[in-house]
């Protein structure tokens, strides 16, 4: 390993623009003096522009099937993200709303490895049902029959079915859906009259609070942003003036945020 | 009508926004430096082409921590390096920096020695440039690469390359005179193969 002398760390200097009026007056006493300096700094600030021409010059262009690998990739990466996002994760972060009656899974593919946790939830279910079927039966007339209670079970169950059957779909024909872009514009508003920004968080943009501001154009406090979305469930909040977390008063629902509070829901 | 072309910050939010078709603009503009920083960090068109891949890949998945204040391409090369610098950490991947990749199969400008033209002569320069580079061991080609082509800052490198700023300051002054001596060396060898051609 060639010794590092102070003309080579001087040399760094100047090519790096790093020298002190000192090294300036050093540098041009050497280029005039010392023929080898001169030498040396040429070849080394020449090899450096044409090192810098190089990043100017996309000397290999990527060829297009590469790209279109590439975007393949993208896509896909997305549809992943959308899955794993449109799903509530477990029971205990469902809360208590009435999706939350039996646990969802975690992801698609869980709802065939875990039949027997929606054998053992539907048991419970049509079982709480039936004790309550009972006891209203007991305790109400024959113009209120016992299926009042019964019934919302049963919804419970139904849009938890729904929903597993749009989920599942949603993974069958995401690719197919992607393709054939179907979207829908949906336009989020929030009155915020006090705000200086407001930005929209969640599922369809990472949970970035950057990427998506809303607007106040008319000046009267009503935020507003059109956000064009794929078919599935997502899950968001509003972010006034970069500290304060509000939720959706016109959600479609809300779901427990694992932090003690809820986030808005929307499903398409 | 000459349409404006739109800006990296709207295709970003774009794409953010449900359209990541629209990625496909930032990969037109930035797909061929992505990969030419890639081939001269690794070599290899196939190497570099999974590295180009994964960079964008990558890209995208993060793209929302992105700063849409700043410019988008030293974050991109950011990736890259470290895509790259991964690359080489792998336990089967040994440095290719012995082999030339400027041969007919992995190089895009075969050289000419005896071009007249002045376009010619540009593209000999600059395949004398990548040839010497890639004679270069990885640790020096990185800093050459970071500071020398993509220009940035020794802090910037240093987070990228997770080493001391004065470490990087000798490891730059040691890689200028090491491709000193790899040019001298690939001019060498091109006149030597002109010679025997004639």
């Amino acid at each position: 390993m060639h010794k590092i002398t102070e003309k080579d760390e001087l040399i760094r200097r100047v090519l790096d623009e790093e020298c002190s009026p000192e090294d300036v007056e050093r540098h041009e006493t050497l280029l005039a003096d010392d023929l080898d300096y001169r030498n040396h700094f040429n070849t080394i600030e020449r090899n450096k522009a044409d090192l810098k021409n190089l990043a100017t010059m996309d000397s290999a262009p990527l060829r297009a099937d590469s790209k279109d690998k590439i975007m393949e990739r993208v896509i896909e990466s997305r549809s992943r993200n959308l899955r794993e996002f449109a799903e509530p994760k477990s029971a205990e972060e469902n809360g208590s709303g009435p999706l939350a009656t039996l646990p969802l899974p975690s992801s698609p593919t869980d709802t065939k490895k875990s039949p027997y946790l929606y054998a053992v939830g539907l048991m419970a279910a049509c079982g709480a049902g039936l004790v309550l079927g009972f006891l209203l039966a007991r305790y109400t007339t024959e113009t209120q029959p016992p299926l009042l209670k019964h019934s919302v079970a049963t919804k419970s169950l139904n849009a938890n079915n729904e929903l597993k059957r749009k989920n599942s779909n949603s993974t069958d024909n995401e690719k197919q859906a992607v393709d054939c872009r179907e979207l829908t514009k949906v336009r989020f508003v929030l009155h915020a009259p006090n705000a200086e920004k407001v930005m929209l968080v969640g599922d369809f943009n990472n949970w970035s609070n950057k990427a998506t501001p809303m607007s106040d154009n008319e000046g009267n406090g009503v935020w507003r942003l059109t956000v064009p979305l794929e078919p599935g469930s997502y899950r968001y909040k509003f972010l006034v003036d970069g500290e304060r977390w509000v939720n959706d008063p016109g959600a479609d629902g809300k779901i427990n945020d694992g932090f003690g509070g809820f986030n808005s829901l929307i499903s398409l | 009508m000459c349409k404006e072309p739109e800006s990296d910050k709207k295709i970003i939010l774009a794409s953010l926004n449900g359209h990541p078709e629209d990625f496909r603009i930032i990969l037109d503009r930035y797909g061929s430096r992505v990969f030419s920083l890639c081939r001269r960090m690794v070599g290899k068109m196939h190497d570099a082409e999974d590295l180009t891949q994964k960079t964008f890949v990558d890209a995208y998945t993060k793209l929302h921590t992105f700063d849409l204040v700043r410019p988008l391409w030293p974050w991109l090369s950011r990736i890259a390096v470290n895509n790259c610098k991964d690359f080489f950490k792998s336990a089967k991947r040994k440095e290719v920096s012995s082999k030339p990749y400027c041969s007919s199969q992995d190089g895009i400008y075969p050289v000419k020695w005896d071009n007249p033209e002045k376009n010619h002569l540009v593209n000999e320069r600059k395949a004398i440039m990548e040839r010497a580079l890639m004679k270069l061991p990885l640790k020096y080609r990185a800093v050459l690469e970071m500071k020398d082509i993509q220009e940035l800052s020794y802090a910037e490198i240093s987070d990228v390359l997770e080493l001391p700023i004065s470490t990087l300051k000798i490891r730059a002054i040691r890689a200028r005179k090491k491709l000193e001596h790899a040019v001298e060396h690939v001019i060498f060898e091109m006149r030597n193969r002109h010679a025997q051609n004639n």
